[in-house]
């Protein structure tokens, strides 16, 4: 009998459940090596909510991440229905970033911070030159996998952009990572809300605790303006057209470097290229990773050698001696797929 | 791996930083040996690499104790005497497969308070060599000056201006100019010139006359003459008292 749909998966545990979906761990019986991959099966929920359909970020994700093949991001290897159930058929992670950040076990080099931010700002590279928004960018939703690759995953809120006549929604992007034109109630927006959220998690990465921790709308722009200070006309010109602006005490701003003590000049820019208030000015991904602190010392630490907790370490190991991953090998670039021409 | 960049430390010289001190007065008088790294970390300190370690665990809210699985650059209390010395430690470590290693990089010793980098080997010789050679320099200039030579004399020292300002030097010089004028000549001896030389002028009275640099000079012959020959009387009488008169009045007279 051929290896379609559900059967060519073998489960092999329960990971957990979410409000759309539950996750299984599963392997792969086509692949020779016996690949891990995860399955997300979407819930349909009761009978009316299932007249309207399959579920909306299931759809999101489904139609996107078809599209979307790069090291970066969370690759969807398979969709099958199974009676009246989907699945997503995803590569499998086996932590994410939120899980290194909170081991106190762990120590995060300023390597390994670059290493990351490399990692996080060519997938956002990559989704942005695409068109696509991914607009609920977190340490959680930064996943990582045995082989210490980070790749961007849950694509649910995730959104094609680049139509100047269609409103996007303002409510998008968790609280902690949302920048200063969402929570103003912006609904034309561009890649910069990715590029915030990537600032904060940078900070967070430096930190080991979230910069920006509101515990509401308003107290997370009081707190972005704390640190930033409030925006004038000169810095974010127009800002108070916005939907939703409010007046705020006029606050100067703590200089980065006084956060960031231990952060070198050219990690300083990067931070503040991303946190620039003014959407129409902060850096987008490319040119954040044109910028001298991907260059200079000290280099990212190769994926291999980025911490996981143990228990994901241990796998690690497992997986390495079986010979299933591989140290890749210089040369071995990531778009292989390109032959190498040689002229003489 | 390895360790953090240094754009920071780079903006000031290793050379300065040995001639830089640092301190922190509100601090300073409650020092012991669990704060002193803290005290050390302040951010104003400019021997206090800011990308190190320490640092890099301080931002991250976490305690010292991990700095034993970092490589790169930190900081350590390396001995102390309290409550007055501490000797701070800057060292690389490297982790390899086969274990750690620490290479020293630099010591910083504070003494009630105040920071100062201990210089490696090659500043102290340098610094001594210097200064040696400064004071053989200055030792050699003194006797240049010092010496004097007087045909009279010889060779001789003068260690007058031992240590004096300048004014009083430039006024001493000013006065040896004067004496050494008075060697040339004694007073008798000026006067004695003084008065020849006027008899001279007298017995040879100019013949030309020039009034400024660019006239034609004027024969003066006539007054002259004129003069000579309404005074032929004088000059007879004179002659009663010739042997007073120098051999230039003879010669005036002869003419």
């Amino acid at each position: 009998m051929a290896l379609v749909g559900s059967r060519r998966y073998e489960r092999i545990n329960f990971l957990g459940e979410g409000t759309f979906a539950t996750v299984y761990k599963a392997k792969d019986l086509l692949d020779p090596h016996g690949r891990i991959v995860a399955i997300k099966k979407i819930k349909l929920g009761d009978r009316r909510e299932a007249r309207d359909g399959i579920n909306r970020t299931a759809l999101r994700e489904i139609k996107l991440l078809q599209e979307l093949k790069h090291e970066n991001i969370i690759e969807l290897v398979d969709v099958f229905g199974q009676k009246s159930n989907i699945s997503l058929v995803l590569d499998f992670m086996e932590t994410d970033l939120a899980d290194l950040i909170r081991d106190n076990n762990i120590m995060i080099t300023p390597s390994h911070t670059k290493a990351f931010l490399i990692a996080t700002l060519r997938g956002l590279e990559y989704l942005h030159k695409n068109f696509v928004l991914h607009r609920d960018l977190k340490p959680d939703n930064l996943l990582i996998d045995i082989q210490g690759v980070v790749k961007l995953g849950d694509f649910g809120l995730a959104k094609a952009f680049g139509s100047p006549s269609r409103e996007l929604t303002h409510q998008v992007v968790t609280r902690w990572y949302r920048c200063p034109e969402l929570m103003f109630g912006a609904r034309q927006y561009s890649t910069g809300i990715d590029i915030w959220s990537v600032g904060c998690i940078a900070a967070e990465l430096l930190r080991r605790s979230a910069l920006l921790p509101g515990a509401s709308d308003l107290d997370q722009l009081s707190k972005i303006f704390d640190v930033f200070g409030t925006p004038t006309q000169e810095n974010w010109p127009n800002h108070n057209l916005l939907p939703d602006y409010c007046e705020f005490r006029f606050c100067p701003g703590i200089p980065l470097r006084d956060i960031f003590t231990a952060a070198g000049n050219d990690l300083i820019e990067l931070l503040q290229g991303m946190f620039l208030l003014n959407p129409a000015k902060r850096l987008d991904a490319a040119q954040c990773l044109q910028l001298p602190y991907f260059s200079n010392d000290p280099p990212p630490t190769p994926p291999l050698e980025l911490p996981l907790p143990q228990k994901c370490k241990v796998e690690q190991e497992k997986a390495l001696k079986s010979g299933r991953i591989g140290k890749r090998k210089l040369g071995d670039a990531i778009d292989s797929k390109i032959a190498k021409r040689l002229f003489f | 791996m390895s360790g953090p960049s240094q754009n920071d430390s780079a903006a000031i010289q290793h050379s300065e930083l040995l001639h830089m001190s640092y301190r922190e007065p509100f601090l300073a008088a409650q020092l012991n040996a669990n704060n002193v790294l803290d005290y050390f970390s302040n951010i104003a300190n400019p021997f206090y690499d800011r990308q190190c370690n320490n640092e890099q665990l301080r931002m991250q809210g976490r305690p010292l104790d991990s700095l034993v699985n970092m490589p790169g650059i930190e900081y350590t209390l390396h001995h102390y005497q309290e409550p007055v010395l501490y000797i701070i430690q800057k060292r690389r470590r490297v982790i390899t497969d086969s274990g750690q290693q620490l290479e020293p990089l630099a010591y910083y010793h504070i003494i009630c308070g105040t920071v100062y980098m201990a210089p490696d080997l090659a500043s102290v010789l340098n610094s001594r060599l210097a200064t040696a050679l400064d004071r053989v320099h200055v030792a050699f200039k003194k006797c240049q000056r010092a010496s004097n030579f007087d045909p009279d004399k010889g060779y001789s020292w003068n260690w007058g201006d031992g240590d004096k300002t300048k004014e009083e030097q430039a006024k001493e010089k000013e006065e040896e100019v004067q004496r050494q004028l008075q060697k040339i000549a004694t007073p008798f001896q000026k006067n004695r010139v003084d008065i020849l030389l006027g008899k001279m002028q007298r017995s040879h009275p100019h013949i030309f006359f020039q009034s400024s640099p660019n006239k034609e000079p004027i024969e003066l012959h006539h007054p002259v003459k004129a003069e000579a020959k309404s005074t032929p009387r004088p000059t007879v009488r004179k002659t009663k008292n010739e042997a007073d008169l120098g051999p230039a009045a003879k010669r005036a007279r002869t003419q």
